[in-house]
C-alpha cells in the first residue's frame, strides 16, 4: 500500500475498570465510488431531478454502519449460509448459531456487509497461528511462534486469572521433577489471558457467491484480564477514514471509520463514583488512624532536633588484632541531650579477617544520638561564632590473649550536618614512641601512650586562640574507621516552611542569627555600593581625560 | 502519621568462607511504629553459587511501616547460615544496618561477624562445624552490653532498598 496517503494503522492502548458490557464501538463503511469522490453540491448544480434521486439512492446503499457491543455476534453473509443449513452444524456453538440464523432469518434476510468474529469464532483463533511478520510470501511460522500460538490458544478464557485467585503455593515439593506438557504450558507463558474481538467486513462482489477470501479484517480488539484494550488500527477520532482495496477482479476501495461509542457517564454517576472513591479512602485513611494514631512526636518550639542512626562499620588495617572502640560524642556549646540519651559507647572486640591484603574488622555495632539544638540569645562578642555540629572522637583499641589492650589509634567524625545517608571513613594516627624501648614494650607486653583529652584529636576542648597547631607532637599513622549515618532533622520551623522547602541555612538563622547576618549583608550591601560609586566615578574621570587630550 | 514504604530485596552475600548460604532476616522497630501491611521476617532459600564468589538470593522485602515518632527507626537484621553436605546448619554471621532515612534506592553493604570461642571451640569448629551463638539475638541490633563480646569478621550481606516516605515533611523533618 504504498499509497499517497496512508493512515497510521498502529495498535493504540487503552486501559479501563470499568465493565466491558458498557463497551460500544461504532463502524462505518462505505464504498468509494467515483461518484462518491464528486463532490454533492457539484452534482447536485448540474443533474437533475431524478439522477440526483438516483445517486442519493445509491449512496445510501452503499453506506453501512454497524454498532457493536463487546463479543456481540453479527452474522455475515457466508455464516448465515453456512449456518442456516443443520448439517454444517457440529458442535453445541454451531448450533446456537444455527437457532440464531433461523430467527435471524425469519425477520428478514439481512445484507450487511460488517459483521464479526467473537472470542470463541475460529476465526479468531486461526488468525494468530497465521500471523506473519513480513510481506515476504516464503515466510513460515517458527517452531516458537507455532507453539505459542496453540498455548494461547488454549488460555483464552481466563483460566489463569481463577488459578490466582485460589493462590496456594505448596509448601513442600514446590520443585516439579518432570514437569508435564500441559504445566509447561501453563508457566512457560507469561501473558494473561485474552479475548478478542474482529470486526469484519465481507466486501464479495455483489453477484458472486460469498467466500472468505472476500472477508477483510477492519478491527481488531484485544482484551487481557488486566483491563487493557488494544485496538488495531486506532479509532478514528475525527481523523481521515481508513481504506480497504479489495483484491476481486473490480479493485473496489472502501472506506471505514471506527469510533468509540459507550454511553459517556453523566454528571450524576460521574460525581456518585468520584464520592464513592474518595469514601472509600477515607475510610482507609480512619482505619490507618485507629491503627495508629493521628499524632507525631514534635520536638519543643525554636528547638532544631538532630537525630542519628548510626553504624560502626568495620576498623581496616591495624596492627594488633581483636580490635575494639570505644567513641563518644562531644556536645559543642548551644547543643544539648536528654537525659536518658547515651552518649559514648564501647563495641565488642572483633578479629580481624584479610580482604584483598586488608585486615578488616567488623563491628555492625548500632548507635543513636538525638541532639537538640537551642541558640541562645547572640552575646555582641560572640557574634561572629558560627554553630558548631557535634562531633564524635574515636579511639581504637586492641586486646590480646593476655587481656592487655594498646592503644591503636585516634579519629573523629563530624556528625553530618545534612540530611539522609553516608558513609564516612576516617584514617587514624597513634601519638609515636621515641624510644627503641617503648616500642618493645609495646610489642611484647603492652601498654602505649595515651592521650590525656581524647578531644585532641580534633579541636581540643581546652583550646583558645587564633591558630591551631599541634606541632611537636609526633604520631604514627594507623589504620582507618568507617562509620555510616543516617541523619535526620526535625523542627517546627521546617513545618511551618514546608512549601518554601527551607534550608538548614536560613533555619539556624532563624534559630537567632538573623540580627547578626542582617549587619553583615548590609556591610557587604554598602561596600558594594560605594564600589560601584568609584567604579563610576573612575569612568567619568578617565572620559573628561579622553576628552580634554582630544581637545588640546 | 508518618508513612514509610520499604520495597527491595536481600540480593545476596559475599566474603563467607564457605558457598551455599542462606539468610534470616527480620526488621526489628522502635514502639511507636506499626507494620501495616508486608512481611517483617523471613528466610531465603539456600543458595549455593556455581562459579561465583557471592551468593545471590534476591530475596523480595515489601514492607509498609506507620509511625508516630523518629525513635526506633526501623533496624534489618541478619543471621546468615551456612548448610553444610550433611544438611547440617551452622552460624556464620551476624549483621544488622539501619533502614536509609532518605527517600530513594539505595545499595547497602552489611558487615557481619559471629562470635569467637575457645581455642579448642575453634579447632573443633574447623573440622566438625558448628560454634557458639548469641543466646539473646537482640543483641544484633543493640549495643549495650556488646562489650562482653569477642567476635570475628565475617562477609558482608548486599542489600537494595527503595524507601518512599510519606508525611514526613508535614512534621519538619528534614531527611
Amino acid at each position: 500500500m504504498a499509497d499517497l496517503y496512508e493512515p497510521d494503522i498502529g495498535t493504540a492502548y487503552y486501559r479501563t475498570n470499568d465493565p466491558l458490557k458498557n463497551l460500544r464501538f461504532r463502524v462505518r463503511l462505505k464504498r468509494v465510488t467515483s461518484v462518491s469522490i464528486v463532490p454533492q453540491a457539484q452534482a447536485e448544480n448540474e443533474g437533475n431531478l431524478e439522477l440526483q434521486d438516483f445517486k442519493e439512492d445509491q449512496l445510501q446503499t452503499d453506506e453501512e454502519e454497524q454498532i457493536f457491543l463487546w463479543q456481540q455476534k453479527i452474522f455475515g453473509q457466508r455464516e448465515i449460509e453456512l449456518y442456516q443449513n443443520p448439517e454444517n452444524c457440529h458442535n453445541v456453538m454451531d448450533k446456537k448459531y444455527h437457532d440464531d440464523v433461523k430467527k435471524l432469518l425469519e425477520k428478514e434476510v439481512p445484507s450487511n456487509r460488517i459483521f464479526s468474529y467473537v472470542d470463541h469464532d475460529s476465526f479468531s483463533h486461526q488468525d494468530e497461528t497465521l500471523n506473519f511478520m513480513t510481506t515476504s510470501p516464503k515466510e513460515k511460522p517458527t517452531l516458537l511462534a507455532k507453539n505459542m500460538a496453540h498455548i494461547r490458544r488454549r488460555r483464552i478464557g481466563g483460566r489463569q486469572v481463577k488459578e490466582r485467585e485460589r493462590g496456594i503455593i505448596p509448601k513442600i515439593n514446590i520443585i516439579e521433577p518432570r514437569p508435564s506438557e500441559e504445566m509447561k504450558a501453563k508457566n512457560h507463558v507469561e501473558a494473561p489471558p485474552i479475548q478478542v474481538m474482529y470486526i469484519m467486513a465481507d466486501l464479495s462482489p455483489k453477484e458472486q457467491p460469498t467466500s472468505e477470501e472476500h472477508e477483510y479484517i477492519l478491527c481488531m480488539l484485544h482484551i487481557d484480564a488486566n483491563g487493557v484494550i488494544s485496538v488495531r488500527p486506532d479509532f478514528n477520532r475525527g481523523r481521515k477514514a481508513y481504506i480497504i482495496e479489495t483484491i476481486s477482479l473490480g479493485r473496489e476501495r472502501y472506506e471505514y471509520t471506527i469510533e468509540h461509542a459507550s454511553k459517556p457517564m453523566n454528571r450524576l454517576e460521574q460525581d456518585k463514583e468520584l464520592k464513592m472513591y474518595r469514601e472509600v479512602y477515607n475510610r482507609h485513611k480512619d482505619f490507618l488512624q485507629a491503627c495508629v494514631g493521628q499524632e507525631f512526636e514534635l520536638p519543643p518550639p525554636d528547638v532544631l532536633r538532630l537525630v542519628v542512626y548510626g553504624e560502626v562499620e568495620m576498623a581496616k588495617n591495624f596492627e594488633f588484632d581483636d580490635i575494639y572502640l570505644q567513641f563518644f560524642v562531644d556536645l559543642p556549646k548551644d547543643w544539648y541531650a536528654e537525659r536518658h540519651q547515651q552518649l559514648s559507647w564501647v563495641t565488642q572486640t572483633c578479629r580481624t579477617k584479610s580482604v584483598k591484603q586488608e585486615s578488616v574488622a567488623h563491628f555492625g555495632f548500632p548507635f543513636q544520638v538525638e541532639l537538640f539544638y537551642k541558640r541562645e540569645f547572640v552575646k555582641e562578642e560572640e557574634k561572629d561564632l558560627l554553630p558548631h555540629f557535634p562531633v564524635i572522637y574515636v579511639e581504637v583499641l586492641s586486646l590480646d590473649s593476655w587481656q592487655r589492650y594498646r592503644t591503636e589509634g585516634y579519629t573523629y567524625f563530624q556528625l553530618p550536618g545534612k540530611p539522609g545517608t553516608s558513609v564516612e571513613t576516617s584514617d587514624c594516627w597513634r601519638p609515636a614512641q621515641k624510644s627503641v624501648v617503648s616500642q618493645l614494650r609495646r610489642f611484647f607486653i603492652g601498654g602505649s601512650p595515651e592521650l590525656e583529652f581524647p578531644t585532641y584529636t580534633g579541636i581540643p576542648s581546652t583550646f583558645d586562640g587564633s591558630h591551631l597547631s599541634k606541632f611537636g607532637f609526633r604520631t604514627e599513622t594507623t589504620g582507618s574507621i568507617t562509620m555510616r549515618f543516617n541523619t535526620m532533622l526535625q523542627s517546627r520551623l521546617f513545618m511551618e516552611k514546608k512549601s518554601t522547602k527551607k534550608s538548614l541555612g536560613a533555619l539556624l538563622d532563624n534559630l537567632g542569627i538573623t540580627s547578626q547576618q542582617a549587619s553583615v549583608t548590609s556591610v557587604i550591601e554598602a561596600f558594594k555600593k560605594a564600589r560601584r560609586k568609584m567604579l563610576h566615578a573612575r569612568e567619568s574621570a578617565t572620559r573628561d581625560l579622553l576628552k580634554d587630550t582630544r581637545t588640546t | 502519621m508518618g508513612e514509610v514504604h520499604v520495597i527491595g530485596q536481600i540480593v545476596g552475600a559475599s566474603g563467607f568462607p564457605e558457598h551455599s548460604l542462606f539468610c534470616k532476616w527480620g526488621i526489628h522497630t522502635g514502639g511507636s511504629w506499626k507494620v501495616l501491611s508486608g512481611l517483617r521476617e523471613g528466610q531465603t532459600q539456600v543458595d549455593n553459587p556455581q562459579n561465583h564468589e557471592a551468593a545471590y538470593w534476591s530475596h523480595p522485602i515489601d514492607i509498609h511501616f506507620a509511625t508516630k515518632g523518629l525513635q526506633g527507626w526501623p533496624k534489618i537484621h541478619f543471621q546468615v547460615w551456612h548448610q553444610d553436605q550433611y544438611g547440617r546448619n551452622e552460624l556464620y554471621g551476624y549483621g544488622f544496618c539501619h533502614l536509609p532515612t532518605s527517600p530513594g534506592v539505595h545499595e547497602i553493604e552489611c558487615s557481619t561477624w559471629r562470635p569467637t570461642g575457645t581455642f579448642f571451640q575453634q579447632i573443633s569448629q574447623f573440622f566438625l562445624g558448628g560454634g557458639p551463638q548469641l543466646k539473646n539475638p537482640d543483641l544484633i541490633y543493640s549495643g549495650a552490653d556488646r562489650y562482653k563480646l569477642h567476635t570475628i569478621a565475617m562477609g558482608k550481606v548486599h542489600l537494595r532498598l527503595g524507601l518512599i516516605l510519606r508525611n514526613f515533611d508535614r512534621f519538619g523533618i528534614e531527611c
